[in-house]
């Protein structure tokens, strides 16, 4: 771990100690030596008024070793029905792809904010699952249910 | 040390926080060409992934696009109050962020420093470090046969093989290590030694360990009760003659003193002339009779002296009077002589044929004639007056009046 990436994490960690956004939590997981900073383990809340409200999703984001330089990879443990995840879980947006929007100036705060912007406006222009994509083109209301349904087997 | 890894007192401006480590900058450089400003360590890293720009993704061509920032954002981020990164270990230091590599250095008693025994190679605290360097295992101590630098750990081993650790007893000719040499001489069996009993006349002299036989036939030993008995009598009463002797020159030297201080008392006293000053004084009472005869003397002595002044006064008075008389003498003899020079004065005019020349003969003339008035004339002046009456008119017609002035002192004086 590069010494930029190591002092990063612990200044974002204890950015996120001071101040985060209601309903969020973001932690590095716990191994043998102590903190584990590459991986952390976070829940991004549904917006209220939206079928994603009363859900807490959650996800696991894995740092590289030349963050900041390059982004970290977000994953929803279980796997989201959602147009922009990918079967996986892995979370396709723009501001996480290294190629396309990534710049080391984005903040953890900053991309968990951003998920949760995307739960309730998939892009429709990069489709991840077809499953999800599918239902959201062609059924609305089934889609909104499905979601609901979601929220419901993630409660906060 | 990682200055992106300490901790600030206040929060921290955010225009002062590079954007790549999220912390205010340390050694801050600025892009030229999108004038965003990061760490240089910070750009550096993220140029070698990607040439864009942190923050706005614009490309970056080269490292050389970089230039420092302006001294006003280096001096903010460097007088950024920070706390010692030794924080949680007790240390709690506050201060500008430049200052801190020193205070860390120089100053923070919570640092951690290895010890300075290789061997030992624990991590102590400042200000622990010196009691720890007491009392480390693996300290250097000195050898007290060689005085080599051994181990702490390793002396036993050493006690062996070093090389001064045979030295010979000089009776019994056996060798040994130092720390044990002296305790052996105390010890040794053949170390030469006296019967105890010396101080009382045994003049047993012989080998330690026969000393013990020795004493079993001595013919001190059944005695040394009474002997040690009248030892310790002995001392006493040397104890206390001492203290005898010293009392005496005490005494001694408070007679010398009160001697002194009486000798001086009677100096003092026969100064004193007047034997009722003497008699009034009560202090007078109690000097000794010596100290009396002595006033008495003295007395006596200054009496026959006013004695004597009184005579010599008589002398002096008849002296003055004879003396007066001698003057008036001498002055009446002044008269007669001054008439004398006028008279031949006058004669001399008349031998010259009545021109007198005005001359210091003519103010001799003058100073008679204006000085008659002697104190003690006794001569009739008849025979004088005729000839200064003649004298006057004549002078009078030669001589301006005023320079008779200055010449009539002279004649008081005389």
């Amino acid at each position: 771990m590069s010494g930029i990436c190591k002092s990063r994490l612990m200044e974002e960690r204890r950015q996120w100690r001071k101040d985060h956004p209601y309903g969020f939590y973001a932690r590095p997981v716990k191994n043998e030596n102590g903190l584990d900073l590459l991986t952390w383990q976070v829940g991004i809340p549904g917006k209220k008024g939206t079928p994603w409200e009363n859900g807490v999703y959650k996800m696991v984001m894995t740092f590289p070793e030349d963050y900041p330089s390059k982004p970290p990879k977000c994953k929803f443990i279980p796997a989201l029905f959602h147009p922009n995840v990918y079967p996986s879980g892995t979370v396709c947006l723009s501001i996480l792809n290294e190629e396309e929007g990534w710049k080391p100036a984005i903040t953890i705060k900053q991309i968990l904010l951003g998920i949760q912007n995307l739960l309730d406006e998939p892009n429709p222009d990069s489709p991840a699952q077809s499953d999800a994509y599918m239902l959201y083109k062609k059924d609305r209301v089934a889609y909104e249910k499905r979601i609901k349904q979601q929220a419901k087997e993630n409660p906060a | 040390m990682d200055l992106n890894s300490v901790v600030y007192v206040e929060s921290v401006n955010s225009n002062l926080i590079c954007c790549v480590c999220q912390t205010p900058f340390v050694d801050p450089v600025v892009i030229e060409s999108c004038g965003h400003t990061f760490c240089k360590n910070c750009i550096t890293q993220a140029l070698l992934t990607r040439s864009t720009c942190p923050v706005d993704r614009s490309h970056i061509s080269s490292v050389n696009e970089f230039r420092p920032a302006a001294k006003i954002i280096v001096n903010m981020v460097n007088e950024l109050l920070t706390y010692c990164p030794n924080k949680n270990a007790g240390c709690t230091y506050q201060g500008q962020r430049q200052l801190l590599i020193y205070h860390l250095k120089e100053e923070c008693m919570f640092a951690k420093l290895a010890c300075r025994n290789e061997e030992c190679g624990e991590m102590i605290l400042k200000k622990d470090l010196s009691k720890h360097m007491e009392s480390c295992k693996a300290r250097m101590v000195k050898c007290e046969n060689c005085e080599a630098k051994v181990q702490l750990s390793t002396l036993e081993g050493h006690k062996f093989t070093c090389p001064v650790k045979n030295i010979e007893c000089p009776f019994c000719h056996t060798t040994r290590i130092q720390s044990e040499h002296t305790l052996h001489l105390e010890e040794c069996p053949e170390k030469p030694v006296t019967c105890l009993h010396v101080e009382f006349g045994c003049s047993w002299e012989g080998r330690q360990c026969d000393l013990s036989d020795h004493i079993v036939s001595c013919s001190y030993e059944p005695l040394k009760g009474f002997f040690s008995m009248y030892k310790q009598r002995n001392e006493a009463l040397e104890q206390e003659n001492q203290q005898l002797r010293t009392n005496i020159q005490e005494l001694n030297n408070t007679v010398d003193l009160l001697e002194n201080q009486v000798s001086a008392m009677s100096d003092w006293l026969s100064n004193f002339t007047d034997p009722k000053g003497l008699s009034s004084n009560s202090e007078g009472q109690h000097l000794n009779s010596s100290a009396h005869d002595i006033l008495l003397s003295g007395n006596d002595h200054i009496k026959n002296e006013i004695e004597n002044l009184n005579f010599s006064l008589v002398d002096i008075d008849a002296i003055m009077t004879e003396n007066m008389r001698m003057q008036e003498e001498i002055q009446s003899v002044k008269n007669i002589c001054h008439g004398l020079r006028m008279q031949m004065h006058y004669l001399l005019m008349e031998k010259r044929g009545g021109e007198p020349s005005v001359g210091t003969t003519g103010s001799v003339v003058r100073t008679g004639l204006n000085g008659p008035i002697g104190i003690g004339r006794t001569v009739p002046p008849n025979a004088n007056n005729s000839k200064s009456g003649h004298d006057t008119s004549l002078e009078s017609n030669m001589r301006p009046p005023r320079s008779l002035g200055p010449e009539s002192p002279r004649q008081e004086k005389l």
